[in-house]
């Protein structure tokens, strides 16, 4: 096999049931049509995957991926990739993580961990210069994350590996249970941690010292050098991102009435304030944390040194968890939030749906569906710290009600009935985060409904970029609709059209295998589609321009939408809360209501070539993408039958 | 007579350095336009602030990439011409994104 620059090579594939290491060259046939990464899963998940089997099941599989830029010295390359069939939605499921765990699996050798099949006893994965051992983990089920990651690097002997494991909340099987690396990072939404407990495999670790050959070096490094420089022209990342974090968003999405708070009512809190990043900046913040090779640096180091909060240091608050563990609680109460987080990262929760799980809860119990006859006696009041506290503990050892909401709030709301359905915050059974749609923008609601992963505002890509924050993303000549509509504009103003382009631009980064920040810009101070093809064509020596990723990517994407029309989902479920068509209660946005779903959704699948009625990609759509087979599969079942 | 309006004015960092403050309720004749409100918090601040809203004060330009939101309405090229009034919003920030 000829050289592939930018990739390690190989594919490690992991029979748990036979207990079988496999060492497979990558296949260049998906290499070409698919780049990487998530794309190259995409594409393994669907041909190795039967339709409708249990995503807790031995049949289900799991893969880590890297794409050609991880770990080289492309802005954000400290990436990796978790995909599988979501337990959480019965979905398509991709996660994504920082960290050095992904760079780390390409200099031991391989692009691409699958696991498959079902260990008999617990195990662990280590995988290391070339090489990979299976062994075992009795002594590690039942420990938390930090704990794990201490005893295995203990183990191994190297120090400097990076551990991606799972905690007590993925062994017990928490729907929305995360696989955590290098202690605090997380690979967080659809609950691939599920899976790895399902499989009961403890953790995947790994390292080496083996180079990403670079098929040009001097064109690379100039791209590099041009994607680093516009990098530093980006002045909301020098203002808040680089000073204080994500969790620097707070104060901004309250005064634009797009905080999410109080589980769906409203989008304001007075009190948002105490758990923004400029107080954890004046009380709990330790240290700036960057992943590999990052100069943005966007992760806080925290620590709650005493009081009945106290919490060792540790990575996070990001913004997503305070507003999902704070106002989405009606709860302000820093130093608490702090050690919900830390408790979510050491058991392996996903902090978003945990947090909307636990408000979800508060929500019921506020409207009498839940009562302390089903919690245990458990009072669930709006903004209670030690109650969020307690939930939390109880949703990772699924005990009492905590064993309900581990389930997510789809099937806790189908549960517990009595209109429970109404209350949940969530799309396609994924936990809806901490971007209001009705007060960020319209197209968020799109993007929400339209994701294949469900509710989420990072995948595909933040379309808030657009209409919330008026940036180009480098994709005007591409056609991205400009200048922006009003954001709380709907149908009939381009945003069918823009959020198309917009996912598109995001599945760059996913193929690529690489993080979404440094793509948040405009033309002149963002990671654009042209500027990912000069670096991805210096660095694998395949030629390729904006236009071709572009078309790459619309690949990707049509084919994990087909991975959920295979799997049962119709138009129906490209849909939004019922709340999020309710207008808003208080604060800068109230009034605002989400009015117009289906008149963006008509001009999204146009944009896209699919199916108005159904959702799904027209024969003739996924024919132009080369996805023929695909076609045919969909054509050949009997839930598709009008392809 | 003259009436008084209260606005309550949020700011995104590093206005929140410079104000020492998230948000605070503003009370102005009632009639002043969001230009008028930004001056006055523009002289109670200082140049800090106003080196970080406007690219020409005395032309009445607000800095590109700041962003004036009125009830989250973004009126940054509209200050001179819109009227606050009781219990309005307004929202000074730098686009920001991510999460």
């Amino acid at each position: 096999m000829k050289q592939l620059f930018g990739y390690a090579g190989k594919v490690l594939r992991v029979n748990l049931t036979k207990k079988k290491i496999l060492k497979q060259p990558l296949r260049e046939d998906i290499i070409d049509k698919y780049v990487g990464c998530v794309g190259y899963a995409a594409r393994v998940l669907w041909e190795e995957l039967k339709p409708g089997i249990d995503p807790l099941g031995p049949g289900n599989k799991l893969i880590f991926a890297t794409g050609p830029l991880t770990g080289t010295l492309c802005p954000g390359s400290g990436s990796h990739e978790i995909c599988t069939k979501s337990p959480l939605t019965g979905a398509w499921a991709e996660s994504r993580s920082g960290g050095f765990f992904g760079p780390k699996l390409k200099f031991a050798g391989f692009d691409f961990v699958i696991l498959e099949g079902r260990a008999e006893k617990p195990v662990y994965l280590w995988v290391h210069d070339g090489e990979a051992e299976i062994r075992d983990a009795k002594e590690l089920w039942g420990k938390t994350v930090h704990e794990t990651t201490d005893v295995v690097l203990e183990e191994i002997g190297d120090p400097e590996a990076s551990v991606a494991c799972i905690g007590p909340a993925g062994e017990k099987l928490v729907r929305f249970a995360t696989v955590m690396n290098d202690k605090d990072r997380a690979a967080a939404r659809c609950g691939p941690g599920a899976v790895m407990g399902s499989k009961k495999i403890k953790a995947v670790v790994t390292n080496g010292i083996q180079g990403i050959s670079v098929a040009h070096p001097e064109e690379f490094y100039e791209a590099v050098i041009e994607a680093e420089e516009a990098l530093k022209k980006n002045m909301p990342n020098v203002h808040t991102i680089i000073p204080l974090g994500t969790i620097g968003l707070v104060n901004i999405y309250n005064s634009q009435g797009a905080l999410p708070t109080k589980y769906g009512y409203t989008g304001y809190f007075e009190n948002a304030e105490k758990f923004s990043g400029e107080t954890l900046a004046k009380t709990f913040l330790v240290k700036r944390r960057a992943c590999f090779g990052c100069s943005m640096g966007c992760g806080r180091y925290t620590e709650v040194k005493s009081g009945p909060w106290a919490t060792p240091p540790h990575e996070g608050p990001e913004y997503e968890t305070v507003v999902m563990l704070g106002s989405l609680c009606l709860h302000d109460n820093l130093e608490a939030i702090i050690r919900a987080n830390y408790i979510c990262n050491s058991y392996g929760l996903d902090t978003i749906s945990a947090g909307n799980a636990i408000a979800f809860a508060m929500d019921c119990y506020d409207k009498g569906l839940l009562t302390t006859a089903d919690t245990g006696g458990l009072e669930l009041r709006w903004g209670d710290s030690a109650t969020i506290i307690n939930l939390v503990e109880k949703i990772a050892k699924r005990e009492g009600v905590g064993d309900l909401l581990a389930e997510g709030v789809r099937r806790a709301a189908a549960k517990i009935g009595k209109g429970a359905e109404e209350l949940a915050l969530h799309v396609k059974g994924l936990e809806m985060p901490a971007h209001e749609p009705r007060g960020e923008a319209k197209s968020t609601a799109l993007l929400y409904a339209t994701s294949p992963r469900g509710a989420c505002h990072m995948h595909p890509y933040w379309t808030g970029s657009w209409d919330f924050n008026q940036w180009t993303g480098g994709l005007i000549e591409l056609g991205l609709p400009w200048p922006p509509p009003d954001k709380f504009a709907e149908a009939g103003v381009g945003k069918g059209l823009a959020v198309k382009l917009l996912m598109f631009h995001g599945v760059i980064q996913d193929i690529t295998g690489v993080c979404r920040f440094p793509a948040l810009g405009k033309e002149e101070d963002c990671i654009t589609p042209k500027r990912y093809a000069r670096m991805l064509s210096a660095l694998t020596g395949r030629e390729i321009n904006q236009f071709e990723l572009m078309k790459i990517s619309e690949r990707v994407l049509n084919l994990e939408k087909c991975f959920n029309v295979r799997e049962g989902l119709t138009r129906k479920d490209d849909t939004i809360p019922k709340k999020m068509k309710e207008p808003i209660a208080t604060g800068p946005t109230k009034g605002q209501a989400v009015t117009n779903l289906d008149g963006m959704l008509d001009e999204y699948y146009e944009a896209c070539g699919w199916d108005k009625k159904t959702s799904i990609p027209t024969r003739e759509k996924l024919e132009e993408l080369g996805l023929k087979d695909v076609a045919d599969e969909l054509a050949g079942m009997a839930k598709t039958p009008k392809i | 007579m003259v009436t008084l309006v209260k606005v309550t004015v949020h700011y995104g960092h590093p206005l929140t350095e410079i104000t020492g403050k998230a948000r605070e309720d503003v009370v102005v004749n009632k009639g002043s336009t969001v230009l008028f409100l930004l001056k006055t918090l523009a002289t109670k601040y200082g140049d800090a602030f106003k080196d970080h809203v406007f690219s020409d004060y005395a032309k009445n330009q607000v800095k590109e990439g700041t962003i004036i939101s009125l009830n989250a309405k973004y009126i940054s090229n509209e200050t001179e011409n819109i009227k606050v009034e009781d219990n309005d919003f307004i929202g000074i920030f730098r686009a920001v994104g991510g999460g």
